[in-house]
């Protein structure tokens, strides 16, 4: 059941509708089944993955948490927990990837080893919900909060239908209060939520959806085009990503909102940011926060000597590459963002303030860091070092007009549309319709949006991008 | 109750807006490309004139079927309904509309080799605009998808995707001259033209475009009009049996196989890319077909 689907909009709507018939305290009963219901949807038998990922979480955290000898092997118990659900989520992610490479540089050094390949389907949401546990599991170990006694609240906070599929990645001690006694379902949260929701869509269906038409076209014929098409394709790669995986995050973030609970905002307009820091401060928050608390800290974070530093950024950004995706162009991606920090680490330029800058040097600015993160984009959405190095060639040699078709006009109203929303949102908050303060106008605005959808939308492609992650 | 209010409130608010711009935007622009005929569409569907050999299709029926040389050389009324991108469905819609309005003597269907797969079923889009209009669409609508029986009574949902191409057709109105043809000028300079083969079928024949296959060769029985399925000239060797000849070979419909159809000189003469014919191609391919239904004594 995808987001984009009608069922789930009925699904939605019958859970929302039941939800608010029953008492606060009672809830979080009626959305455990409707999480698993959602998930079962998906794939049923991957249900039993999650169930077990969800129980080992739940007996190691309380394992933690004993008197005694227990406490002697707190750190293996932890450590155990984490590695169930990693191992799960690299038989079914990374098996692959790691045999072939084995192979292939055994085959360098001609020896040929042919190892078994797993014809798995990745489970949905693995990444996801497999990361939800293990920081849960290192925050009960860091004593940051007491785990969760009941099992069937632990379920939830793992599999919350919202939040599985692409996140946002969960905190324990931010959303399991919520679950177990939500917010009253009030205005502000309700219509809030209702205009994330509408917002997200109109970023994924009116933005990614119809980018991507144009986007798959040009990569997928590369050797037809000239250079500037491709540059062009590349820029609105960057932003179709964005659209498709901010768009996710806010029907979520609104979904749940309808229901009585706050999740992590988890993007925060990334292309205005001013440095490479700034933009992973804006981009999928929760995951880099994710890795900020479990990864760079454990290994030192900045509290370091300046070399130990960047040796921690580039091997962080590293693993976040790996997670992205099983292959090579995922690693090289996180790498390249890696050494980018450590450039602006070194030479200081983090510490430039916007308040100093001004409108005109911060758009400079702002432009410079999406150039570089758009180049960046490019390893991440081609696969191999052919199609790279075509891309490159052409962009840097071949010249020419770009290939617009008129399918593109749908899709750069709807660009327009969200880079005034974005920045209106970014430099004069006060002025955003959709949040007004006046019901009138704010609910006028929800409508236009509305119409805007129905007029703009791709309603027949139904995945997300980072589904595949 | 407060709150209650204030969110029903706001809701009406937001119903009232969409349900506005939707009846506004639906009359207006329903109108203009309704009454201005400036599609070709309309324009086949409103002209009084009736041509006896029709040719339904995608672009290849478009680009290969020169019309215009069929009436000045051949003095044979033909129309070109030809419409880039567009499967089984969209045919079965365009051809159940025409058919109620028009009675030509022949109609040419020209096929793909693989539109059975479905993958372009939900193409019958651009035909959204006219639904309340002609209601033979909506069968076909309805049929590809049923939750199309709700999602159209929205006047945006049946522009969706498709309002800056109607606008286009409003600023560049259809040359009724070009009888349909659109003649393609040169070699793609996208194709490398390197004959293609498929040995084997590599989709699963779709339900919903095996009945509207089944749909237009009945239609065209019920109208009495002779329907022939063409598989017009293509730059590839297609060696598995074809799942559309089975199927009309079943019903009784003449089915013209001139996938292999050449010229005595390079395939880059003649082929725009592997799918199409250029200009030239088209006047002979044309001029090849004519002869053959004027010996099978078919027009």
């Amino acid at each position: 059941m995808s987001f984009t689907s009608l069922n789930f909009l009925v699904f939605l709507l019958a859970v929302i509708v039941i939800n608010y018939c029953l008492s606060r305290n009672t809830r979080w009963i009626f959305l455990l089944a409707a999480s698993y219901y959602f998930y079962l949807n998906w794939q049923p038998i991957y249900a039993v993955l999650l169930l077990l990922t969800t129980v080992s979480t739940y007996i190691c955290s309380l394992l933690m948490t004993g008197t005694g000898r227990v406490q002697k092997y707190k750190k293996t118990i932890c450590t155990i927990g984490c590695i169930f659900p990693l191992a799960i989520l690299g038989l079914f992610k990374y098996h692959n990837f790691v045999t072939t490479s084995i192979s292939n540089a055994l085959s360098s050094l001609n020896l040929h080893v042919d190892f078994p390949q797993l014809n798995l389907l990745m489970p949905i949401g693995i990444s996801f919900y497999t990361f939800t546990a293990v920081g849960y599991l290192i925050d009960i170990y860091r004593n940051k909060y007491k785990p969760e006694r009941n099992f069937f609240i632990l379920s939830l906070f793992i599999g919350f239908f919202a939040q599985i599929a692409s996140g946002p990645i969960p905190r324990g001690q931010q959303l399991i209060p919520q679950l177990r006694k939500p917010d009253n379902l009030g205005y502000d949260n309700v219509i809030g939520g209702l205009r994330s929701l509408l917002w997200g869509y109109f970023m994924k269906l009116c933005v990614a959806n119809r980018v991507a038409i144009y986007v798959d076209a040009i990569y997928g014929n590369m050797n037809h085009h000239n250079g500037t098409t491709l540059l062009l394709a590349s820029v609105l790669y960057s932003i179709q990503i964005y659209c498709d995986f901010a768009g996710y995050s806010l029907i979520a973030i609104g979904a749940a909102r309808m229901l009585g609970i706050n999740l992590i905002e988890n993007f925060k307009r990334p292309y205005f940011a001013t440095s490479i820091k700034d933009f992973w401060s804006r981009w999928h928050i929760s995951l880099s926060t994710w890795f900020r608390d479990y990864v760079y800290i454990p290994l030192g974070g900045n509290r370091v000597s300046r070399s130990r530093n960047v040796f921690n950024l580039i091997v962080t950004f590293l693993i976040s590459g790996l997670w992205h995706g099983s292959a090579w162009n995922f690693i090289l991606w996180g790498g390249m963002h890696g050494v980018g920090q450590s450039v602006e680490k070194l030479t200081g330029n983090r510490k430039r303030k916007r308040a100093v800058s001004g409108m005109y040097p911060l758009l400079v600015q702002v432009i410079i860091v999406f150039v570089i993160i758009n180049f960046l984009w490019v390893f991440f959405r081609l696969e191999t070092v052919n199609d790279i190095t075509t891309f490159f060639s052409k962009v840097l040699t071949e010249f020419g007009t770009p290939f617009i078709h008129i399918s593109l006009a749908s899709g750069g109203l709807s660009i327009i549309i969200l880079l005034m929303k974005d920045f209106i949102d970014e430099f004069y908050p006060s002025l955003t319709l959709l949040n007004s303060h006046n019901i009138i106008v704010s609910n006028l605005a929800t409508g236009f949006l509305l119409a805007l959808i129905f007029l703009l939308g791709v309603f027949d492609s139904t995945s997300f991008i980072y589904f595949q992650f | 109750m407060k709150q209650l209010y204030k969110i029903l409130l706001a809701l009406s608010i937001v119903t009232a807006t969409v349900a506005t711009i939707d009846c506004t935007f639906g009359l207006v622009i329903g109108r203009l490309l309704y009454s201005s005929r400036q599609t070709k569409f309309s324009y086949a569907i409103h002209s009084l004139e009736n041509p006896s050999l029709v040719i339904f299709g995608s672009s290849r029926a478009e680009n290969h079927y020169d019309t215009p040389f069929i009436r000045d050389s051949l003095d044979i009324d033909a129309f070109n309904f030809g419409e880039p991108g567009r499967g089984l469905t969209y045919h079965d819609a365009a051809i159940r509309v025409y058919l109620q309005r028009h009675s030509p003597k022949v109609i040419l269907l020209d096929l793909l080799a693989d539109d059975l797969s479905g993958q372009i079923n939900n193409r019958v889009k651009p035909l959204y605009p006219y639904i309340d209009i002609f209601p033979e669409i909506k069968t076909v609508a309805y049929a590809t998808d049923p939750h199309n029986k709700y999602l159209l009574k929205s006047h945006l949902l049946r522009y969706n995707s498709d309002i800056f191409d109607q606008a286009k057709k409003l600023r560049h109105p259809y040359n009724p001259k070009s009888k349909g043809y659109t003649p393609l000028r040169r070699t793609s300079s996208y194709n490398d033209l390197e004959e293609k083969e498929y040995n084997t079928r590599e989709y699963v024949v779709d339900d919903i475009a095996k009945r509207s296959l089944i749909d237009i060769i009945e239609v065209c029985k019920l109208h009495g009009v002779k329907l022939i399925v063409v598989y017009s000239p293509e730059y590839a060797k297609r060696n598995y049996q074809i799942p559309i000849t089975t199927i009309c070979d079943s019903l009784g419909v003449q089915v013209i196989n001139d996938l292999d159809f050449r010229l005595n000189m390079p395939a880059s003469e003649y082929f725009y890319d592997n799918r199409h014919l250029n200009k030239f191609g088209a006047r002979e391919y044309t001029r090849h077909i004519i002869n053959k239904l004027k010996r099978d004594s078919i027009l």
